[in-house]
């Protein structure tokens, strides 16, 4: 069944495209913005993903599946996506250095009255968001996909191209230092 | 030391209520209409003008770097020039001095006749 997409993408035929990305379009989008998370942004990125499996479909030999390969696609471009946001956003503190001293942007921390309140839950999301932002690549890599897009270790580990041990210790790592980022986090908030 | 402790234990709170979310999925879904505008991005003239960009940020630094080339040459050419040439006419003219080695010896020569 897979081949037979593959034979059908890689002679152009519009209709299995078109399946293809419907199909596919949630869980690609979903996996962009894990990292970007702006849903213009994943959309734009996943836009991206599906171009370029368009453009590439005849470079994809059968190693993986087919939605492991699209998957990588995702993770790579989201990445991309990710590092170009990044220099923007430096790029512009540094023109607004002059005015502010705002360098190093944290996400605000109010301490909310009502600790279950909507507003708490989206305040500490953007706070676990900027902490997982500050991972280093193949472990935010490793959280986004099993964390917060829930797949299984096997999954990342297929994704990533690496085994399933060693995806396991990325993830134990870096849930040790997300906690050490977060503690640092409120130690400067709340003192 | 007593307050330590408590602020201590208020961090400890906040990181773990705030690592809790984690677990939780965040997902977001797309409209019906993303293939429409995938196809519309494939075939859109906006890809060309994308190309185009690309192609005008790598003959930019490329274009600058020539003209800085060009600009070092020119400089390096007219101080060579004028270091043998023009000074010594300058540096001659400004002390009245006969240039030309040939009338030099003439005019020794034609003291020496003297």
């Amino acid at each position: 069944m897979e081949q037979k997409i593959v034979q059908q993408l890689k002679q152009g035929d519009e209709k299995t495209f078109r399946e293809f990305v419907e199909n596919n379009k949630d869980r690609v989008v979903n996996i962009c913005y894990g990292f970007l998370k702006n849903r213009l942004d994943a959309e734009d990125t996943a836009q991206d993903v599906f171009i370029e499996v368009f453009r590439s479909i005849e470079k994809f030999r059968g190693d993986s599946k087919l939605s492991t390969w699209l998957y990588r696609i995702a993770v790579t471009k989201s990445l991309d996506a990710l590092r170009k946001k990044k220099r923007r956003a430096r790029f512009k503190q540094l023109t607004s250095i002059f005015y502010e001293n705002n360098f190093e942007s944290m996400p605000e921390f109010t301490s909310s009255d009502k600790p279950d309140s909507e507003i708490d839950k989206k305040e500490r999301r953007e706070i676990l968001n900027w902490a997982i932002d500050k991972l280093p690549g193949d472990q935010k890599t490793a959280v986004v996909l099993n964390k917060l897009q829930s797949y299984s270790y096997k999954e990342v580990a297929e994704i990533m191209d690496k085994s399933v041990s060693s995806v396991e210790s990325l993830i134990y790592r870096s849930m040790k230092k997300l906690k050490i980022i977060l503690q640092n986090y409120y130690e400067k908030k709340i003192l | 030391m007593k307050r330590n402790r408590k602020i201590d234990k208020r961090i400890v709170y906040e990181v773990e209520r705030t690592l809790e979310l984690i677990e939780e999925p965040q997902s977001v879904s797309t409209d019906s209409y993303f293939y429409t505008r995938l196809k519309a991005r494939m075939q859109d003239p906006g890809g060309k003008n994308l190309h185009k960009r690309s192609v005008i940020s790598v003959l930019q630094p490329a274009f600058l770097f020539l003209l800085l080339a060009v600009n070092i040459f020119t400089v390096y050419y007219i101080f060579k020039q004028d270091s043998s040439a023009q000074a010594q006419q300058s540096f001659a003219d400004e002390y009245n001095l006969v240039l030309n080695s040939t009338e030099l010896f003439d005019i020794t020569t034609q003291q020496e006749g003297e």
